[in-house]
């Protein structure tokens, strides 16, 4: 049976022991090209015909056309080739050593003979037997490098690997040379899953050839995946790197085994000794700390980056080098959850994000000239916008970028980052300067349509509503991205919001009070939305309002008041599409303003009560299951 | 104002139903999810009826203990249903004249797998099932049943197993493989430590506690080559079939004529394989015709019962298909001459003598073989990884294990015809 099969060699022995796809019993294996025919005439023929027998799976009509053909033509090599692979395939190995045997008596002895011999006795059982044919074969030649290999060869395709590395290892005796077979060895060694005597063949073979380094580590990754090889390996590794500590392959072989290992403690150590020792000018290290970053290793990734800083800091990796370092502070500031001020607005200290900052404005400063510059002026920006919110300093550091770079990427971002501050400061004129900007120059693309957004939205924030509908209806309906999204639904509430007097106050207001909480001024949003739901309680926006106030509350550090109005919400608002995400909300603010989780559960729960097909739902059984603590079973 | 979708509000379910009924038909939402849901409800003392043949084998439930709450969680398709409604369904399902029936489920049963320490290179469908359904199970070996630990569940499984001591048939192909040395380290340090000369001897130690088990009550179900190498190691108990490339020693030449089939439960009158070398443990096993060989094409169907008279295979073969996707193992099919008499057959793969899934009564308890190895994996090869069942919710296949899990829980003994 073949269901949980063999698979590891399949591809290297495709004939005996591969998967095939076997088409049924009596089916007729055809002619390519000529369903249904077969040309059984020539020999040629009936040889292509066995072969396709032995390729549909058909090993009995195969071994009988090639016996017969065995028969008329005795010396032909192919035919005796595939004789004996539908015999294997057939699992026919008494018909194999049979095979050998009159080979053998054809022929005379030869080294190769006398090892396919050893290896049809040793597939029909007979073992001992087959030893003794193998010592034969090498009896026959000892002083041919060929007699070993051969032999070698035979006895590595029944997998006997130890066996055939023994065999190359006792050639290497009797030839009194014991450089030879030093690479196929240590590959025997890996097939026999044993590490400790790989890694010495390999170490031996890297000593001879040092080039040989990628196609080691090639073999090695096989190794790896075995329960603690990776241990013997670094030891034996770094056992050879004390023996001889100049040699770089050991050095390289070192630290990828660290890597591999995620030992990345071992595997600085091992760039930082390659630096020194090759007299690199931090590319080893530079490539070392971009897979400590990806890897998350960031202690070691930032360490490295400082070495290259001190040690070179005139060298070509030094620019990225700072770079590096100052996005990986802002990386672990984001993820420390550093914030520059307190709930009170008073400034807390920001160590991290202050070297991000000093990283990025150094490297924008001293490195103009390089592609990343516009890079490091946009993150200095947003750090300066987002976490220090000096607005001013944000659009000096964007104004270096937008008309200056050559890169019409970075350039339309910036502007798009330029009008975002602009709104937040209230100047929609320059917010739709700066998009509009963008969007002229590029037409099309995913930031030609962020602008267009931004643009319909001022029209909305402005109460120019045709303007907006108009705009958001021209956009790319593409809902795979956030903006199309956005434009869709904001264009739905165009068309039903406005009205009904002609110059739809309430859906003014609400606008007014969307735009004071885009510009994080949530006491004066809260307001609007109270005086608009004061007069117009029963517009269409009524629920929108609602569902904006309660944002606004939270953003307030009122989450008692939000949770008051989300309670009532589905009560006043019951047909509003908002009452999922309110539903939703009031599990948020359990969970995450006031650490309720048993309370978070339940307004969770009452979402998938009500909504069992609301696309909120998976959010939601995963967050109940994480507050509860499910864990599998086992 | 926009319009919420009125379907959203029509599933949502009234806060006053009295029971609920867990749909098993094209309309569930996760099918494997559902047994895992019923199993909570029965830890919890919650009463739930299985309702063989009526919408895919439902089942039905009272609205208690938060179990409404747990199924949206899990997300299980139910139905809410007054006292009323329920108690019509029932009226309805027990009609003398349908091919339905209602059976009380009264506990959680307490599961064990028989599954080695060792991780080794391939997944183990029914701990894969038990683990996606949420099912809790405790895992035991060798050093478990020996030491009579069996008597604390009232459920057994496994899966790719070797009880005849011959690690699998690996010899072969993984010989050199660390996991199969390992494997095999392991497995011969287990028999000296309870002062058995070889694995083989072990290993039908296990077997025969695993069969006591089962003849004063248990329930054992098993696939793969958990299935024939189970009725092998017992029926050699008197003999050695294994060759000297596993043990040491040589089969006994006399190995066939000693096979004792009074010992095992399901297979007689087979041969074993005594090639080292060919990854097969007896005549038992019969692989599908070629032509089969093909997951598109492969499939095996499920027998029809009467669900008031064979409420047992009823209840192992419920599903909301009545083909299954075939799927092969190191024991795929088993050999329908080669079965004893009273063993029923629950399902036939295409292509004649071949029998894919099967239970019987012995003594007391209950076994139920199932062929292949995973579900959902047409081959799983050694190394291959494990399946991710929250691909297929649905899967007929491992529906077939989860009514296993939940059979134990049952009433009554049913009649058997």
């Amino acid at each position: 049976m073949r269901g949980l099969l063999v698979l590891l060699f399949a591809l290297r022995f495709a004939g005996p022991f591969g998967v095939l796809a076997i088409p049924a019993a009596g089916a007729q294996p055809t002619v390519p090209g000529r369903p249904g025919l077969a040309d059984t005439t020539s020999t040629a023929g009936r040889f292509q015909l066995a072969e396709r027998y032995l390729q549909a799976g058909q090993t009995d009509r195969a071994i009988a056309l090639l016996e017969d053909l065995h028969a008329a033509e005795p010396n032909a090599p192919a035919v005796v080739a595939k004789l004996r692979e539908a015999y294997a395939a057939g699992r026919r190995f008494d018909d194999l050593v049979r095979l050998a045997e009159e080979q053998l008596r054809r022929s005379g002895p030869s080294p190769s003979l006398l090892a396919e011999r050893g290896a049809a006795l040793y597939q029909a059982g007979r073992g001992e037997e087959a030893e003794r044919a193998w010592a034969d074969a090498m009896a026959l030649a000892p002083q041919a490098e060929l007699t070993y290999r051969v032999v070698s060869t035979a006895i590595g395709q029944v997998r006997l690997y130890d066996r055939a590395a023994d065999v190359l290892r006792a050639g290497r005796t009797t030839l009194g040379d014991s450089t030879l077979f030093r690479a196929e060895v240590a590959h025997l060694f890996v097939l026999a899953g044993d590490p400790a005597r790989a890694i010495e063949e390999y170490l031996a073979d890297l000593a001879q050839r040092p080039d040989a380094l990628p196609s080691v580590q090639a073999r090695l990754v096989r190794l790896l995946e075995q329960e603690g090889a990776a241990e013997i390996l670094a030891v034996a590794v770094e056992r050879a790197v004390r023996r001889d500590p100049l040699n770089r392959a050991y050095r390289e072989l070192s630290a990828w085994l660290a890597l591999e290992r995620r030992d990345y403690r071992a595997a600085l150590d091992a760039h930082t000794a390659i630096d020194r020792l090759e007299g690199e000018q931090g590319q080893s290290l530079f490539s070392f700390a971009e897979a400590a970053v990806a890897a998350g290793a960031l202690e070691e990734a930032e360490r490295a980056y400082v070495l290259i800083l001190e040690r070179h800091p005139n060298g070509p990796m030094a620019p990225l080098a700072l770079f590096g370092r100052a996005a990986l502070a802002q990386r672990r500031a984001e993820a420390a959850g550093e914030t520059a001020f307190d709930a009170q607005g008073q400034p807390l200290p920001t160590p991290l994000y202050d070297a991000a900052l000093a990283g990025f404005r150094t490297f924008a400063e001293e490195h103009a000239h390089l592609p990343q510059a516009a890079g490091a002026l946009r993150h200095a920006a947003e750090i300066e916008r987002t976490v220090f919110r000096r607005h001013a300093e944000a659009e000096t550091l964007l104004q270096q970028i937008a008309g200056r770079s050559g890169d019409p990427g970075a350039d339309a971002r910036a502007r798009l980052d330029l009008g975002a501050l602009a709104v937040q400061r209230g100047d929609l004129a320059a917010a739709r300067a700066a998009y509009a900007h963008v969007e002229e120059t590029l037409r099309i693309g995913p930031f030609a349509e962020e602008a267009r957004f931004e643009l319909a939205l001022l029209d909305f924030y402005a109460g120019d509503f045709a303007s907006a509908l108009a705009r958001v209806e021209a956009m790319n309906e593409n809902t795979a991205t956030n903006v199309a999204n956005d434009a869709i639904a904001l264009k739905v509430m165009l068309r039903e919001h406005e009205g009904p007097d002609s110059t739809s106050t309430s859906l003014r207001a609400y606008a007014r009070a969307a735009l004071l909480h885009r510009q994080g001024r949530p006491a004066e949003s809260l307001t609007a939305l109270d005086s608009l739901l004061a007069v117009a309680a029963q517009h269409p926006v009524a629920d929108e309002a609602a569902f904006l106030r309660a944002q606004a509350l939270r953003t307030l550090g009122r989450p008692q008041e939000a949770l008051a109005d989300l309670a009532a919400f589905p009560e006043r608002y019951p047909l509003s599409y908002l009452v999922e995400r309110a539903a939703f909300l009031r599990g948020e603010l359990f969970e995450t303003a006031l650490n309720d989780p048993a309370a978070a559960v339940q307004a969770y729960t009452d979402l998938l009560a009500r909504f069992p097909g609301s696309l909120l739902a998976a959010e939601a059984r995963a967050r109940i299951r994480r507050l509860r603590g499910d864990r599998p079973p086992g | 104002m926009r319009l919420l979708f009125l379907s959203l509000l029509l599933a949502a379910a009234p806060a006053s139903a009295q029971r609920l009924l867990i749909p098993m038909d094209e309309g569930q939402s996760d099918h494997l999810k559902a047994y895992g849901a019923v199993y909570w409800a029965l830890e919890r003392g919650v009463a739930v009826e299985w309702l063989l043949n009526h919408r895919g084998g439902s089942f039905l439930a009272d609205d208690a203990s938060g179990l409404a709450d747990e199924l949206r969680v899990r997300n299980v398709a139910f139905e809410p249903l007054s006292g009323a409604g329920a108690a019509t369904l029932v009226a309805e399902v027990e009609r003398p004249d349908a091919n339905t029936s209602a059976v009380r489920l009264e506990r959680a049963p307490r599961i064990a797998v028989y599954a080695p320490e060792q991780t080794l290179p391939w997944d183990d469908a029914v701990l894969l099932a038990l683990t996606y359904a949420e099912i809790p199970y405790e895992q035991i070996y060798d050093d478990d049943v020996l030491d009579g630990r069996l008597e604390e569940f009232d459920w057994l499984h496994l899966h790719h197993e070797d009880f005849t001591g011959q690690y699998g048939k690996f010899y072969g192909s993984y010989r050199t493989q660390a996991w199969y040395q390992q494997q095999q380290r392991d497995a011969e340090a287990a028999a000296r430590q309870h002062g058995f000369a070889k694995v083989s001897h072990l290993k039908l130690a296990v077997a025969q506690h695993i069969r006591r088990y089962v003849l004063e009550g248990g329930f054992l179900f098993a696939m793969c080559s958990g299935t024939d190498t189970f009725d092998l190691a017992l029926a050699a108990h008197a003999t050695d079939i294994v060759p000297a490339e596993m043990d040491g020693d040589g089969i006994a030449p006399d190995a066939v004529s000693r096979l004792d089939f009074a010992q095992t439960f399901a297979f007689e009158g087979f041969t074993p394989s005594f090639n080292p070398m060919e990854y097969e443990h007896s005549d038992i096993d019969v692989s599908p015709p070629p032509a089969l060989q093909n997951p598109l094409t492969d499939y095996f169907t499920l027998f029809d019962f009467s669900a008031k008279w064979d409420p047992v295979p009823t209840m192992l073969t419920q599903n909301h298909v009545a083909s299954v996707r075939g799927f092969m193992g190191q024991t795929t099919n088993f050999r329908e001459g080669l079965l004893k008499p009273g063993v029923v057959v629950l399902a036939e793969s295409p292509g004649g003598e071949m029998v894919r899934y099967l239970y019987g009564p012995a003594g007391q308890g209950f076994f139920a073989f199932y062929g292949g190895h995973d579900p959902e994996d047409y081959q799983h090869f050694v190394g291959d990884p494990p399946t991710d069942l929250t691909l297929h919710p649905h899967s007929p296949g491992y529906r077939l294990i989860l009514n296993n899990v939940l059979f134990p829980a049952a009433q009554k003994q049913p009649q058997k015809t």
